[in-house]
């Protein structure tokens, strides 16, 4: 990169990352159960580790990235994971360097300062691993290194499937301008691993017969059944905003002033952003309408985020005004639907400071425009993360209660807690301070479904990843055929938050002569195993 | 200020001025947003036949000591009655069996009835208390839920 200046910078920003990804580590406002997974798969490849590997729903790479700190517990793991997401930072600086921006400090601001990106690197979601990998693949493309590149994009498939479409972008282009080597490196990963795995599994299709996700959910599940595939207006702008609010520039970007690499990049972000808004419409591998799946946009985002600001200047060759105006304009319209459809006024607020940070810089008031684009990343950690969805009380919003409960009765500490909340566990030992207790974690019967579906019954995989897991899954496992009323014992604690899925591991009819409701406060219920008819 | 004559200046300002009316409009006009749209949603609102189910309970009313401060529902398939006194309060559940996956303390021939929303957090009701109260409201419902068909329940 060019000057001491910049790399300063972009030092600084990676620091800034750090310092707010560990801080949020610290207080646990990030714990997401995704997470826990992702811890999960390194401890599997410690315990089965060619079960793990050749199992494609564990994410081998990265399960393999993180095996060798997994066992060191969980707030290891999440150290090393904020570590590593933070070289997205100097990565996507490079990159922009690499594509003649003449301030790569500010693609790095847009990564360093992304508020889903701080919460999902402190959560240990792998949505943000893949960040990094978008990342170093954007910096060793931009830098000529295309085969180096594709072997790491056809390696980020398998830690993210819905990357493919990335995967296929730089394959087209390949295929375009004949790069075999390119077309090759893509399928690098692929042809090593399925040619290891066919011998594993002693089968050639096990790619196909075992997928990496389900291409249809379980049938009947009533999780589904209860979840909107219908992306809303309000949720997406929130949603996006979350990525970085500097995503309002977005509109002023001209493909013209971008390289062949930053134009195909900006082209897989508005396809993969639009599929990701309708791909839960059907149900297709179990996409749902979480925002972090947009997650792998962002080091583009920054990149064309990057290119606007180089070009919103005064000059002759900089952004016309009336193309300032149609693109602003879009997107503040965009706003004004979503605030008048709920959302509430920060997309407004956003693309204000967008337009008057273009404004300045085209009035030759560089100073103040770097000022206000300043203001407006810094704005994202404070005002914008609420649409990451990513917070601890938003996607486990009666953690708090459960554990409240919990300690108003000193006299359950030695009794087995059974739950089908996925964090109590992780909580109780953190932030919840109530370390110790026995945890049991109801597996439901969809997680089962996936885990047998997706393994191995006939080489011993299936019942090797079943033994694995037996050793910690959420605390202690206890999978749906082994739930019986006879089976726990007396006085034992149940902490259930609202799930439809419940009631397929514990029909009503059949436990409910077995269980005293203790508390049934919102979306969580505690009651104790008796004997049946001997509820006080 | 002949800076600002460059349109790569004022047609951008015009933009921010579009935000700024958003902005006045959303303060002058305002729309609920989805948080408030949920608090809404919240204030206690009770059918006909909801009402008829826990025998013609009204607000104002007293169930074993307590006061009735608000019923509502149903609301994805639960009655709500909440009780009050000497600044304490909690509020007892009614659903169709089966409706949801977990035993309740009190049950009918048809529904089910539980407890919680205590306030102020942390208030420990007494055994007593949440006995006397969901029998109470079982009784009422015993002799309705012969007759009484609840839409939403």
């Amino acid at each position: 990169m060019r000057g001491l200046s910049t790399r300063a910078g972009v030092a600084l920003l990676t620091l800034l990352y750090l310092v707010l990804a560990s801080s949020a580590v610290l207080d646990d406002r990030f714990l997401h159960d995704e997470g826990l997974l992702l811890h999960l798969l390194g401890e599997l490849v410690g315990r089965e580790p060619w079960a793990t590997v050749f199992l494609q729903k564990a994410r081998p790479p990265v399960a393999l990235l993180y095996a060798p700190v997994a066992g060191a517990g969980l707030g290891v793991f999440l150290w090393l994971h904020v570590l590593v997401c933070a070289a997205a930072v100097p990565l996507c600086a490079l990159a922009a360097h690499r594509l003649g921006q003449a301030r790569p400090e500010v693609a790095a601001a847009v990564v360093a300062l992304s508020p889903m990106y701080i919460g999902a690197g402190a959560a240990g979601l792998m949505n943000a691993d893949a960040v990094v990998g978008v990342a170093l693949v954007a910096a060793l493309w931009a830098g000529g290194r295309a085969l180096a590149a594709a072997l790491v994009l056809g390696t980020l498939v398998w830690v993210r499937a819905e990357l493919a479409l990335l995967a296929l972008t730089m394959l087209g282009w390949a295929l375009w301008t004949r790069r075999l080597r390119v077309v090759l490196g893509l399928a690098g990963f692929a042809l090593v691993y399925g040619v290891a795995g066919a011998v594993y599994h002693q089968d050639l299709g096990w790619m196909l017969r075992f997928p990496p996700a389900l291409p249809q959910p379980m049938a009947d599940n009533p999780y589904w059944a209860q979840h909107e595939g219908d992306a809303v207006l309000p949720t997406v702008v929130l949603a996006v905003l979350s990525i970085s609010p500097a995503v309002v520039l977005a509109g002023l970007w001209r493909s013209h002033r971008a390289p062949v690499v930053e134009r195909l990049g900006v082209l897989f972000a508005m396809v993969f952003v639009a599929a990701l808004v309708l791909l839960p419409q059907w149900r297709v591998f179990n996409f749902d309408l979480s925002p972090r799946y947009l997650l792998p946009v962002l080091p583009w985002l920054a990149l064309a985020v990057g290119r606007v600001v180089d070009d919103v200047g005064p000059g002759a060759d900089a952004t016309g005004g009336m193309r300032r105006a149609l693109g602003l304009g879009l997107i503040a319209g965009l706003a004004i639907a979503a605030e008048r459809w709920g959302a509430g006024a920060t997309a407004l607020v956003a693309v204000g400071m967008g337009a008057a940070m273009t404004a300045l810089a085209g009035a030759d008031r560089p100073l103040a425009a770097r000022a206000l684009l300043g203001a407006l990343l810094v704005g994202g950690p404070l005002a914008f993360g609420a649409g990451a969805r990513l917070a601890r009380r938003q996607q486990a919003s009666s953690l708090d209660a459960m554990v409240e409960h919990l300690r108003e009765h000193p006299e359950w500490s030695a009794q087995p807690l059974y739950t089908n909340e996925p964090l109590l566990a992780a909580y109780l030992e953190r932030g919840g301070a109530l370390p110790g207790r026995d945890v049991r974690y109801l597996v439901q019967a969809d997680q089962l479904h996936e885990l047998t579906t997706l393994s191995n019954p006939d080489n011993g995989q299936r019942a090797a990843i079943l033994s694995a897991l037996r050793q910690g899954f959420y605390g202690v496992p206890v999978f749906p055929d082994e739930l019986s009323p006879e089976a726990v014992p007396e006085g034992a604690v149940f902490v259930l938050r609202d799930d439809p899925r419940l009631a397929q591991v514990m029909p009503q009819q059949r436990w409910a002569p077995w269980l005293w409701v203790r508390h049934a406060d919102v979306g969580v219920t505690i009651a104790q195993r008796i004997e049946p008819g001997s509820m006080p | 200020m002949s800076a600002w004559r460059s349109s790569r200046a004022w047609a951008p300002a015009l933009v921010v001025l579009l935000c700024a009316a958003g902005l006045v409009i959303a303060r002058v006009a305002p729309v609920a947003s989805r948080a408030e749209l949920e608090r809404a949603r919240s204030q206690p609102e009770v059918s006909e036949a909801g009402r008829a189910l826990v025998g013609g309970l009204s607000v104002g009313d007293r169930i074993v000591g307590w006061d009735v401060l608000a019923i509502d529902g149903p609301r994805d398939g639960v009655l709500r009655v909440d009780l009050g006194r000497d600044g304490v309060r909690f509020a007892l559940m009614v659903a169709a069996q089966g409706h949801l996956p977990h035993a309740a303390p009190v049950q009918t021939e048809r529904h089910v009835i539980y407890y919680g929303h205590a306030h102020p957090p942390g208030t420990r009701l007494p055994d007593g208390t949440i006995r006397a109260t969901t029998h109470s409201l079982a009784r009422r419902v015993r002799a309705n839920e012969g007759e009484i068909e609840v839409p939403g329940m």
